[in-house]
């Protein structure tokens, strides 16, 4: 092998390195020769193959590697380090990067080569930035990248800026992508104040880690730490810019942004409260925040996803939930840490970060083949899809298994990370305090309910887009899609079966990856697994065979299939229009609409929607029938802080004077008075 | 401290720039009042030149160098050939109550000694004296860019005041970091190309470069 002069570090640098390249290189080639060359998506998804065997390496060879590059700001060089959560998170970032890069390949065919030189050069940028955000060991380089990073993925979703909503869109998202990095830099500042050396110097990661700091002020840094990730990852009240952006950007930006992005915040979280804090600085109070929050985004998501017909916008809602759904994890481990319940905290803490890897396989795999039906169709609204299955008989295959991965339905993986949640929740009856108690099972049975509603809405869009019948031109001529699509999601796809079956190998990377970041100074549990069956505790307590699972769903479909065949031969099976229900005729018009799926819901959790609704009366010869439902944040939060800004810059406008020497004045003035003040 | 003579030369060279800047506040002539921005130049580089030969630091020289690249031959002559394209040769700007102007100056002067004083105190150079001088300079270019009405003599106040810094930064610190003033020495430059362009486009617009105007159409 090539172990010897390599380390995992100068890998993942060499695939940023490449990434960088292949960008350049794709947005020269296609602007000089005015052609389209997808074959730099090759590149670059080889370069994730490449990421994501660093990243196990890291994992399974307990690697730490720091590497100090003498560049940027005086004192203060380039610290770069690649431990195990970076590795895990590295991993996570190589395989949806491989994935849609592959699928970009065939997706992208079809652009003007101006249009794609501006995707082929930021998207593999994008993933340069990421890569750089995971390996940065001092706050100025992750600053850095993560800058880097939101300003990529701000060219990124105005790709089609003549649209004045697509650059509003973006507006909005660079506005809080901005407030959170500011954030960001205060709370790592404030960090620094406690850190044993001076100057610049303080700002290494090893340095903060090191520090110690009064407790207000370790509460400051966490809080504003957790509304500065929390802006990027979408947690409940700074979440608005993601149904705004995703929609706006092509399908396989939204699969990195949504499947990735939001994942940078979830390591940054992590990195922060478990790395640089250190779990015996923080409070209970952190976690049952954390907890609460993210109980009520993944509610929140679920419900508003449950009311939208634009696919893209459905998915974005979705990612609020599903980061919700590993909030709630962190929040539970945090809560269960400090509290002294190592057990429960362990596990908690590997079912949130196993859900962020299956957060990261199944979002983007539906953000894909979301992205394929609309390129196929040309509709942004599943209300004029129908019948696709058919049609398009791959890709409603990988949406269907994308599904059943986020509804939490076992065999797949998004069963195992809710199952190791509710399997750490049930401990709360060894939480001392009832506040805690009540509220550990509160957040469990929120948790719940939001899965069962995340699977009826991919029955409504399951249902809608991919069965019955067509309910516009669009949908009717729809062709399966290229190659290389099919590939990109099936990879995914085969990803979000074998994580669901075999979860055991993840497990124990992930064990190994809390290990190093809690340190050996507490006793975890080891999570004694066979490859047979995945034993959180004991086996007293709960056990769950995906493989014998899977094995018996397979019997039993077969058997029913075998005993079909065998007994009634071929009679039994009709050929009838879909969806017929025995009318005499029928229309597309009359299947059920998406809207239609999410009226009840509508009805029972009234308070959380904002409903513009006219009903036509029935004597109208030209009824109209409109719907509109909103983000009630934005009614409630948004638009009054938006007003008394407006209020405040309309005073200082006031000030305003046309005459330039009045303004030099102005600043000879306060000149003169800082002067006077802080001489 | 065994340097009595180049101390009081440096003194002297404080006096001087005092006294530029003094003259550009009290002068009429755009042309002349490039020479004198030329002769602060000459300053910076002899005081460079002289701390630096006292405290032994050696990139001081090469500060020195630069001063006299960008300063006395580049920002000059780059200024001379905008004055003559724009044909501004001999323009007379009317500047109003010259008497009133130079007492203010005055008063700013004893401001920014007395500021200066804790500087002075914790300095720990040979030429900590003269931080008060440099003070002054700022201060009183900030008084000549607001008694000013063109948008040329404006900016030439703006290049005085940044003497001004520099002359604090040497005398106060030795200089600052060599890659701040680098940053700063183009900063200037890239600056006056920029003003340069500006000229050339509101006079177009204006018929003039005197900002009254420009000031009448914001107001409508």
């Amino acid at each position: 092998m090539l172990k010897d002069g390599i380390s995992p570090l100068s890998l993942s640098l060499m695939v940023m390195a490449g990434w960088t390249f292949c960008g350049l290189l794709g947005y020269g080639l296609s602007r000089m020769s005015g052609r389209v060359l997808t074959s730099v998506f090759y590149w670059s998804a080889l370069l994730g193959l490449l990421l994501v065997y660093s990243g196990i390496w890291s994992v399974a060879d307990d690697r730490n590697d720091a590497l100090r590059l003498p560049l940027g700001l005086p004192g203060l060089p380039f610290h770069l380090r690649q431990d195990l959560l970076s590795g895990y998170f590295l991993v996570v970032l190589g395989s949806v990067a491989a994935a849609v890069s592959f699928y970009s390949c065939g997706f992208f065919k079809k652009e003007t080569p101006r249009r794609f030189g501006w995707l082929s050069l930021w998207i593999p940028v994008f993933l340069a930035a990421m890569t750089g955000v995971l390996v940065a060991d001092d706050a100025f380089v992750f600053l850095l990248f993560w800058e880097a990073m939101a300003l990529v993925s701000f060219f990124l979703v105005i790709t089609d800026f003549s649209g004045a909503r697509i650059r509003e869109a973006g507006f909005l998202y660079l506005l809080l992508a901005h407030l959170g990095t500011s954030l960001l830099l205060i709370s790592f500042v404030l960090l620094s104040l406690g850190s044993p050396k001076s100057g610049l110097g303080a700002l290494s990661f090893d340095s903060l880690r090191n520090g110690s700091l009064a407790p207000g002020m370790m509460i400051a840094v966490f809080f504003l730490s957790l509304a500065g990730f929390g802006a990027k990852a979408g947690i409940l009240p700074l979440h608005i810019w993601l149904p705004e952006a995703h929609p706006a950007a092509p399908a396989p930006v939204s699969a990195l942004m949504s499947g990735v992005m939001l994942k940078m915040a979830i390591y940054g979280l992590v990195r922060m409260d478990l790395g640089l804090l250190g779990i015996k600085h923080l409070v209970p109070v952190m976690g049952a925040v954390i907890l609460v929050l993210g109980a009520v985004s993944a509610l929140f998501g679920v419900l508003h996803a449950l009311m939208q017909h634009e696919p893209k916008r459905l998915l974005a809602y979705h990612s609020i939930e599903n980061i919700g759904i590993i909030l709630i994890g962190f929040g539970l481990s945090i809560l269960f840490f400090t509290t002294h319940h190592p057990i429960p905290a362990t596990i908690a803490l590997s079912a949130s970060l196993f859900h962020t890897l299956n957060h990261a396989l199944f979002k983007s795999l539906l953000f894909l083949g979301v992205g394929s039906v609309i390129a196929e169709t040309g509709s942004h609204d599943i209300n004029h899809l129908g019948g696709l299955m058919r049609r398009m008989p791959y890709t409603g295959f990988f949406f269907l298994i994308g599904s059943l991965s986020i509804s939490g339905l076992p065999p797949f993986n998004g069963f195992v990370s809710e199952w190791l949640t509710f399997q750490s929740a049930l401990w709360a009856t060894d939480l001392g305090e009832t506040f805690y108690r009540s509220l550990v099972v509160l957040a469990a049975a929120l948790l719940a309910l939001a899965s069962a509603l995340t699977a009826m809405c991919f029955v409504k869009v399951v249902g809608v887009s991919f069965l019955g019948n067509p309910r516009g031109p669009g949908a009717g001529n729809a062709r399966e899609t290229g190659i290389h699509e099919r590939l990109g999601m099936g990879f995914l796809a085969a990803g979000c079966i074998g994580l669901g079956i075999f979860p055991v190998p993840v497990l124990a990377g992930i064990d190994r990856v809390i290990r190093s970041v809690i340190g050996a100074g507490l006793p975890i549990p080891p999570l004694s697994q066979t490859w047979l069956w995945l034993v959180p505790v004991s086996p007293r307590q709960a056990q769950y065979s995906p493989v014998l699972l899977a094995g018996s769903f397979a019997l039993v479909i077969g058997l029913t299939w075998v005993v079909v065949r065998l007994f009634s031969g071929k009679n039994a099976k009709g050929v009838f229009p879909t969806w017929n229900s025995g009318y005499p005729f029928r229309t597309a018009r009359m299947q059920d609409s998406a809207d239609a799926f999410g009226q009840p819901i509508r009805h029972f959790f009234s308070p959380f929607f904002l409903i513009d609704r006219h009903l036509p009366d029935p004597s109208d010869p030209q009824p109209e029938y409109r719907l509109k439902v909103e983000d009630p944040h934005w009614k409630f939060l948004y638009r009054p802080v938006t007003r008394m800004i407006l209020f405040l810059s309309g005073l200082a406008e006031r000030l305003r004077n046309p005459r330039i020497s009045v303004y030099l004045v102005y600043s000879f003035i306060t000149l003169f008075l800082l002067l006077i003040l802080l001489r | 401290m065994n340097h009595p003579v180049e101390q009081s030369v440096i003194q002297l060279l404080g006096g001087l720039l005092l006294l530029t800047v003094f003259v550009m506040l009290s002068i009429r002539r755009i042309f002349t009042m490039i020479r004198v921005f030329t002769v602060q130049g000459i300053i910076l580089t002899a005081n460079a030149v002289f701390v630096g030969a006292i405290s032994g630091e050696e990139h001081l020289f090469l500060l020195a160098f630069f001063t006299l690249v960008l300063k006395v031959v580049v920002l000059p002559v780059l200024l001379f050939r905008l004055i003559h394209r724009l044909r501004l040769r001999g323009d007379v700007e009317v500047v109003v109550n010259v008497p009133l102007t130079m007492v203010t100056g005055i008063l700013i002067v004893v401001f920014a000694s007395s500021l200066a004083a804790p500087l002075t105190m914790m300095a720990s150079t040979i030429s900590r004296g003269l931080i008060g001088f440099g003070l002054s300079t700022v201060l009183l270019s900030f008084l000549v860019i607001l008694s000013r009405r063109k948008a040329i003599t404006q900016v030439l106040g703006l290049l005085s005041l940044e003497n001004g810094l520099l002359f604090s930064a040497i005398n106060a610190t030795y200089g600052m970091p060599m890659i701040v003033e680098f940053g700063v020495a183009l900063d200037v430059l890239v600056g006056t190309l920029l003003f340069g362009v500006f000229f050339f486009q509101i006079r177009e617009s204006f018929e003039n470069l005197d900002l009254e105007r420009l000031e009448k159409t914001w107001e409508d």
